[in-house]
């Protein structure tokens, strides 16, 4: 692996390069955009949790003025969609209170929302279930035909991996704990509500559309609508958040195609924060069973986890989370030898679980950062002690991959300097003065360690880089931006390579039509390693075309070229030196161009490591618990950016307070109607609840970059949740097994201790 | 949001004088935090929205010799910003600080902030429930949600919980709230002004303020040097959010006696709740730790939470406590 | 300001109940003439007829701030002001913070700090922060928290924010 000394980009903290659009306001979001002739178009919403849709009447509807277009179920392509193919465009079953039902598209949005009550929908409710457990019964109500646990039955879960033997690592435990915890709805907030622009010119359907995915999406609508992929075009350049929550097809995307295509024009739906919150999708929420045992040193001997998750009504995201949770037992804690992880995904009329930043990984990381902690306090022991002896350490074979892949090694772990240096920032276990507490307050330290991919994702991603006449050198990617200002990162890796300074680096992106594809999007953390490389070797591989058109140009060896500043010497004769405008010029003349490309494979070795320590303070009258402070460590391989990555840290560790505390997606359970539909109901922390936050970069050098970086967006949230939890148990000795830990969970706690 | 007619009005009498005609169909707009949510959410649909921003005299601190007067549509941060709003009218200030958030602030008026309706989910998301045409109140089934609006001290129909911080600061300083009507002024107290949610001729009606009615001014009369307060607001953020349990405390501290002591919670019932059995724990009397603790049993003795809301009573007992606690600190 | 418009009751004027009604609005400095139905929001004027695209629609629910603007040079929630209310009044919105390539100190700041991650509360966090810097004195951390308390952000953990704030404090006083 290449360390370079004399780095001028790589490992700075270099203004992101969407910032001056971003703070003057100038930046184009999806919903910014309007089209000659735009539509507006609004959906119209089931008011039952489950139900047959016998007919709909749209007479008075298309008697308005203004109304140009609409769908029902009679309209759209029988393709199903989704990860499941559990979707069509639209049904004529509802399943959830929220679920779509018909659109209409008007000249405005007034018309269109005065469309929308005129419809005359007569349904046939049908039983609902809210439930998974319930769901899971074979007297259920039945979503679909299948069944409502998804590929699998009550006897076979939907998921389900294992190493070694549970029963014979129990018996060799000195100590077995039983657990079963559960954790919640949880909605990724992002500030921007979705939105897409569909315009159908007759031949070709271009989409902008808030998603992470833009590739993927343009797969779909092709696959639905029958058309050739060329004649899609999705365009997602930058999207206000996203938090896996904008990361796969949704139905309001087809909806507007239709509009669109029965309208001859332009249809743009923007979701209003109510469809946003419960019209897409929630990090699912899981019950959780955890029986484990270990001995008296610590050495956990078997781990099983059993999973009911609620999957809601459709699986509008991907169930990849419910599988790939299992790398927090089997890759966090490799060295455990028997584990065993299953877990039931279950139809419910209810809003769709789906992935959200840490995908799995944060709510069983959860899950078991709070059992390890009630582990160690069982044998006597430290957690850190715990955490020290059962995780994975370098030259580690990952066994999860088995049997497609074995003798897989773990590629960069920097988990232990991660808790070395939490540790000593917190002031773990050490006895240091301390703000003074009101009487009924009480303090409190806990501590978790976390992990997710950090080149994560299912596909390659794509990039390509050219050398312009300018002397400038484009970077095309398919990297949207939602936030994580990977376009600085990138540029700054391509700018590494080529010897040039930022602003001699420009980047396009984000447009199927012109960008390299990438079906797995902008997700899994893994825009930095898998990204990053394309766009290196792309880089290097422009860079040789550079150096050899120069020795043709310069009539010099190739060995005896140097690059530096957009120049290229001839390093024995300083005087011959040919800039790289000129040599896109020269290479224009010949009728070539100076470009390199490259694709990346994303890959299930590399990890990112954290751990969270956390100061609470609980209010033992109350119940209410305030994080005075959260140390944060987190292995990013390398910062490419430190300015951009301790952003990333900060952001996610405040996402973990407010899973841990405030937030949740709470369900009626007599109707199941989700009561977090306002924006004060969802609760999201205010600048006035954020703890000071610590982040702490760990650089593990992964090998597999050239820079040593790895993605680091998602692994900092994982273990902030649990470190809470834990802490609040130190405090007042009350475990919350049920997130979040809001203040009567705590009271009723503290009353059953007595 | 429904079309509307937006009318225009320069003085009470004309604002009044179209409510005499139009009372059904007219919405009142202060600072609209309220109403246009509601207007939003398809909740209320008012042919005419009658803007009171504009109409004189409503805007404005006055203090004279009989004590302050505040204008119903001066606005939260008018109150923060005023060196009108001092000495034991400071309550105000600590109560106006926790309210909502600072854009709201801005534009949020003293008279919408009394008159604001409840914020159960149930109700403002359109469910079924008895504000909205129902029969029940769905929080309280066997599969409801009654953890953070319901109030801990029943209810008639409605169970949701009385959210202004304003009412329990006015109850605390036995504030006069006037109301104006075709026949003149009345003068109620905020108990009278908020008895709880009742359905009258069709409406619901939040306040008691006629339909031909418009809240002018506030008024407090003059506290004793020694008049003591305290404001606290529980809730689980720290902007935006409703009380889960609020309390506003005041009275005078002399001789090393509480006296004309009030204590008003919010939160925790369909009107802005007086601890009145609390009061005569302390009323007269030195206020040592055991008589405060007997005190903050009291104000709950009459609580009858629902299934999930019962920890209200926890923390209520322990904003009694830290309040009247505080009060005596402060003599 | 007053309007003509039929009289109904007295003299209580209704302005609006079937068509538009014309007014203007002083934006960044600049009158604009519009054709307005009473129940457009602010928001809805600057991002639809005025074409402002810089002030964002993030809740509709007066609880989340992408949609703050200084109304005479206080932040107010621009979903939930109507535009009729906004005549007469200074609209300050993000885009009026910038001329041609000059940027205001706040927005170099929070640009340098990385306090713009996805951008979309960017707007209006700016302003509420302006609105601050405005006032005479020398908030400190808690006070600038106060301020923003009404914008939320998902993306930064408000930190970048404080200290981008803090140093335009300390680079203007």
């Amino acid at each position: 692996m290449e360390m370079h000394p004399s780095e001028k980009l790589v490992g700075k903290s270099v203004t992101p390069v969407m910032a001056y659009d971003k703070v003057r306001g100038s930046v184009e979001y999806p919903s910014d955009i309007t089209l000659p002739d735009m539509l507006y178009a609004k959906i119209l919403r089931s008011p039952y949790p489950h139900a047959k849709i016998v007919k709909i009447c749209s007479e008075e509807v298309e008697r308005h003025a203004k109304v140009k277009a609409l769908v029902t179920y009679r309209d759209v392509p029988q393709i199903p969609m989704g990860q499941m193919r559990d979707m069509y465009v639209l049904e004529d079953r509802v399943r959830f209170i929220g679920d779509e039902v018909a659109a209409v598209a008007a000249e405005d949005e007034d018309s269109a929302e005065e469309a929308l009550q005129l419809f005359k929908v007569s349904y046939e409710p049908l039983k609902a279930v809210f439930d998974p457990e319930e769901a899971m019964r074979p007297d259920a109500p039945l979503l679909y035909p299948d069944g409502n646990i998804i590929r699998g039955s009550s006897s076979k879960p939907t998921f389900v991996l294992q190493k070694g033997d549970i029963e014979s690592g129990l018996k060799a435990a000195d100590v077995v704990l039983e657990r079963t915890y559960s954790t919640q709805f949880q909605s990724p907030l992002a500030m921007e509500p979705r939105c897409c622009v569909a315009n159908w010119d007759g031949k070709r359907l271009e989409v902008w559309e808030s998603t992470q995915r833009p590739s993927y999406v343009r797969d779909e609508l092709a696959r639905v609508f029958n058309l050739a992929p060329d004649n899609v075009r999705v365009v997602a350049k930058v999207v206000g958040g996203a938090f896996g929550g904008k990361n796969f097809v949704q139905r309001y995307t087809f909806i507007a195609s239709l509009l669109s295509m029965k309208s001859g024009r332009p249809v743009k739906i923007s979701f209003d924060r109510r469809e946003e919150l419960i019209g897409a999708y929630l990090r699912y929420p899981h019950k959780i069973c955890v029986k484990g045992g270990a001995t008296h040193d610590g050495r956990v001997t078997a781990l099983y986890l059993k999973l009911v998750s609620n999957a809601g009504n459709a699986v509008r995201e991907s169930l990849t989370p419910i599988s790939i949770a299992s790398r927090i037992p089997f890759v966090l804690y490799a060295r455990i030898p028997n584990i065993k992880y299953e877990a039931y995904a279950a139809y419910t009329n209810t809003p769709s679980g789906g992935g959200v930043r840490g995908y799995g990984g944060t709510e069983v990381g959860h899950v078991l950062g709070l059992f390890m902690d009630e582990l160690a306090e069982e044998i006597g022991i430290d957690p850190l002690e715990v955490y020290t002896v059962n995780t994975v350490k370098m030259g580690d074979e990952l066994s999860h991959l088995a049997p497609r892949a074995t003798n897989v090694k773990v590629s960069s772990v920097g988990l232990a300097e991660c808790l070395t240096k939490g540790a000593a920032a917190i002031g773990w276990r050490a006895s240091v003065p301390k703000s003074v507490l009101a009487v009924s307050e009480r303090r409190g330290f806990g501590c978790a360690i976390g992990l997710w991919t950090g080149a994560g994702g299912s596909t390659p991603s794509g990039a390509q880089v050219d050398v312009l006449e300018d002397g400038s050198v484009i970077l095309s990617n398919p990297v949207v931006d939602h936030g994580g200002e990977q376009q600085t990162e990138l540029r700054q890796m391509v700018g590494e390579v080529m010897g040039l300074p930022m602003e001699k680096v420009t980047s396009i992106w984000g447009d199927t039509d012109c960008c390299p594809e990438d079906l797995t999007g902008v997700v899994a953390s893994r825009t930095t390693l898998v990204v990053g490389v394309a766009a290196i070797s792309a880089s290097q591989e422009a860079k040789k075309k550079l150096l050899r058109l120069a020795s043709e140009y310069l009539q010099a060896d190739f060995d005896d070229l140097g690059i530096e500043e957009g120049l290229i010497r001839v390093r024995s004769n300083r005087d011959l030196k040919v800039s790289f405008g000129e040599l896109a010029k020269y290479a224009a003349s010949r009728g070539e161009s100076i470009t390199g490309s490259s694709t990346c494979q994303p890959n299930d070795s590399i990890y990112s490591f954290s751990a969270a320590f956390a100061e609470v303070i609980v209010d033992v009258e109350t119940g209410l618990v305030r994080v005075s402070k959260i140390v944060n460590p987190v292995d990013v391989g390398r910062a490419i950016n430190p300015l951009t990555l301790e952003g990333q840290i900060v952001g996610a560790a405040l996402q973990g307070c407010g899973y841990a505390l405030t937030e949740e997606m709470t369900l009626d359970k007599t109707y199941g109607f989700a009561l977090n539909q306002q924006l004060y109901d969802y609760k999201s922390p205010s600048i006035l609840d954020c703890p000071e936050i610590i982040p702490i970069v760990v650089e593990s050098y992964e090998p597999l970059h050239p820079f040593g970086a790895k993605g680091a967006a998602e692994a900092p949230m994982v273990p902030v949740a649990p470190a809470i939890v834990n802490a609040i148990y130190d405090a007042v000795g009350v475990r919350i097994r049920d997130l979040p830990a809001t203040p009567d969970k705590v009271l009723a706690g503290l009353r059953r201790k007595g | 949001m429904s079309r509307f007619g937006y009318v225009q009005a320069d003085s009470l009498e004309d604002a009044v004088g179209f409510l005499q005609a139009y009372r059904e169909e007219t919405a009142l707009l202060a600072g609209g935090t309220d109403i246009l949510l509601r207007m939003k959410s398809r909740l209320d649909r008012p042919k005419y929205l009658l803007n009171l921003k504009d109409v004189f005299g409503l805007r404005g601190i006055k203090r004279n010799e009989s004590g302050i007067e505040i204008g119903s549509l001066t606005t939260i941060s008018d109150i923060l910003d005023s060196p009108l709003v001092a000495g034991a009218y400071g309550l105000l200030k600590d109560t106006c600080k926790e309210i909502a958030s600072p854009q709201i602030r801005n534009v949020g008026t003293v008279g919408g902030n009394l008159c604001q309706q409840v914020w159960c989910p149930y109700y403002r998301n359109g469910f079924l429930c008895w504000l909205n045409g129902g029969k029940i109140c769905p929080a309280v089934l066997r599969g409801g949600d009654n953890r953070w609006y319901q109030s801990i001290f029943g209810g008639d129909r409605c169970l949701a919980a009385h959210p202004s911080d304003l009412a329990i600061a006015l109850l605390a300083l036995d504030a006069d709230v006037e109301v104006c009507g075709p026949g003149g002024s009345r003068t109620l107290k905020v108990d009278q002004l908020l008895p709880g949610v009742k359905r009258e001729e069709g409406r619901i009606r939040f306040v008691s303020i006629r339909g031909d009615e418009i809240l002018s001014k506030i008024t407090i009369g003059l506290k004793p040097d020694r008049f003591r307060y305290k404001y606290a607001k529980f809730r689980l953020r720290r902007s935006w959010d409703f009380a889960i349990v609020g309390i506003a405390v005041a009275g005078t501290m002399e001789n090393g006696v509480c006296s004309n002591i009030r204590i008003a919670l919010g939160g925790v019932a369909t009107k802005p709740y007086r601890c009145i059995e609390a009061e005569k724990i302390l009323e007269c009397q030195p206020p040592e730790s055991d008589r405060i603790e007997a005190a903050a049993q009291a104000a709950f003795a009459k609580a009858r939470p629902f299934s999930q809301n019962q920890f209200k009573v926890d923390i209520g007992r322990a904003l009694v406590r830290r309040a009247l606690s505080a009060l005596r600190l402060d003599a | 300001m007053k309007m003509q418009g039929a009289q109904i009751s007295g003299k209580a004027r209704v302005i609006g109940l079937e068509g538009t009604v014309k007014i203007e609005l002083n934006i960044n400095g600049e009158i604009y003439p519009l054709d307005v139905e009473p129940r457009w929001s602010l928001l809805k004027v600057l991002r639809d007829l005025v074409g402002l695209k810089g002030t964002k629609k993030g809740c509709d629910q007066a609880s989340c701030g992408s949609c703050t603007v200084l109304l005479n040079g206080l932040p107010i929630y621009s979903c939930i002001t109507l535009a009729l209310d906004a005549m007469g009044k200074d609209i300050i919105t993000i885009e009026g913070l910038s001329q041609g390539d000059k940027i205001d100190p706040i927005q170099e700041s929070f640009a340098r700090h990385g306090a713009a991650q996805c951008g979309f509360c960017t707007p209006g966090m700016i302003l509420s922060a302006k609105a601050l810097l405005n006032k005479a004195g020398r908030p400190d951390e808690n006070e600038i928290a106060e301020a923003l308390a009404g914008n939320l952000c998902r993306c930064t953990g408000y930190s970048s924010i404080i200290k981008a704030t803090l140093e335009t404090l300390h680079r203007l006083r």
